[in-house]
């Protein structure tokens, strides 16, 4: 067999699909991770994890082991879910203040339970983008280009968030 | 972190690299401190989640029974709809044209109706009933099913539920009574798949009674435990 065939062989072999309650098993937890990360509120979280395993098992049928991993796809999800959110939170929080009339006031964000105080901190003063990059790369260990891919970054710019990350990481929690 | 520690070796650092520095050792440990904070979901949410996927492999492991059982539900369904044209004849016979109300002593003469039963008919019958499509009984409602087989028939029914996205309430008897909620539009569907299920686990039926109740999205069923015997479709 020549190395052209091998490869349309390999091509041609369909990639064999988890079936969704094993993808959820194997990946609630990394979800999880990833959506406390981004919106930092232990409760919201799991609201947002549970939405996120609604909407993947409504659209389950669409999910194409070849063209991504059941992690990657889940955390696109996530990802949209929990940026649904956030908008519409922004745009209540904006009502409100127009009918009150008054300035927004500075919610602190809630305190990540099981974190260490000065890693909580540490991670506060991340950017929004910072943090989903460590949460993706770091926590979840998804690589390079995938996470660039959720992210909707070049790979390049999701290195350069990554280590600028680090290096603060590093610098706030050093003894 | 050094200036040294460029993008590219962090990035091979967290794919896997073995670190060959005080500085990259040291960013390995916040990576690892990271990993070892980070909080895990509640068992409420596991089992929220968990549940998700229990429709999955029940209608999967009801799809695998299904392709085993398929000969014996083939035949039974034939049975039935043979039964089904057996009572039309009664109403299109000699006795009576298509449009002729449907007689309860013809009725129970066909189907070997108890008295009880018959009034029932009787009265959805009428002076002015309607044909006697709407009298065949798809699915009868009182069974009695072999007790070996009582248990793996239930959980077939509890399949095929699940497969139509509908509800089951099961009562635990004896005898097993057995509450099917669907799609109003499917009721008749599964109500025949139901009757199949039950004459292929060699259940014989009471083919009076009928499953069918008032609302129209539901099915109840009265299973009781007892020998095996040939379907009641006569």
């Amino acid at each position: 067999m020549t190395v052209a065939s091998i490869t349309v062989s390999t091509i041609r072999r369909p990639q064999p699909a988890p079936s969704f309650a094993d993808a959820a098993a194997a990946h609630m937890d990394a979800v999880h991770r990833y959506l406390t990360q981004m919106v930092r509120d232990p409760d919201l979280a799991e609201d947002l994890t549970a939405a996120t395993f609604e909407r993947a098992f409504t659209r389950w049928h669409r999910f194409d082991p070849s063209r991504a991993t059941a992690l990657t796809w889940l955390i696109a999800i996530s990802r949209r879910v929990a940026l649904d959110h956030l908008r519409a939170d922004r745009r209540r929080r904006a009502r409100e203040m127009r009918v009150a009339g008054g300035e927004p006031a500075y919610v602190d964000p809630p305190e990540l339970s099981g974190l260490p105080p000065a890693m909580a901190a540490a991670l506060d003063r991340l950017t929004d983008v910072e943090r989903e990059v460590v949460a993706l790369r770091v926590l979840l260990d998804v690589d390079g280009p995938s996470a660039a891919r959720i992210l909707g970054i070049s790979p390049t710019a999701c290195s350069t968030h990554l280590h600028r990350a680090m290096t603060k990481l590093r610098r706030e929690l050093a003894p | 972190m050094t200036d040294d520690l460029t993008p590219d070796r962090l990035d091979a650092l967290l794919d896997g690299d073995a670190a060959r520095t005080d500085d990259e050792r040291d960013l390995l440990d916040v990576a690892a401190t990271l990993r070892a904070a980070a909080p895990r979901p509640s068992p409420t949410l596991r089992g929220r989640i968990d549940r998700l996927g229990e429709p999955t492999r029940r209608a999967r492991a009801g799809r695998v029974r299904h392709r085993a059982t398929a000969p014996a539900l083939a035949a039974a369904l034939v049975a039935l709809v043979a039964a089904g044209v057996a009572v039309r004849t009664i109403d299109t016979g000699p006795s009576g044209g298509a449009d002729a109300p449907v007689q309860p002593t013809e009725l129970r003469a066909a189907t070997g109706t108890s008295p009880a039963a018959a009034e029932r008919l009787e009265d959805s019958a009428g002076s002015a009933a309607p044909s006697t499509s709407g009298a065949t009984i798809v699915l009868p409602a009182a069974w009695t099913v072999p007790a070996t087989a009582i248990a793996a028939a239930v959980d077939e029914i509890r399949s095929l539920t699940a497969e139509r996205r509908g509800t089951i309430a099961v009562e635990q008897g004896p005898p097993v009574v057995v509450t099917v909620t669907v799609a109003a539009g499917t009721r008749d569907g599964v109500a025949a798949q139901i009757a199949a299920t039950l004459a292929a686990a060699g259940g014989t039926a009471d083919a009076t009674t009928d499953a069918t109740t008032d609302a129209p999205d539901r099915l109840r069923l009265v299973l009781t435990a007892g020998t095996s015997g040939p379907p009641a479709t006569e």
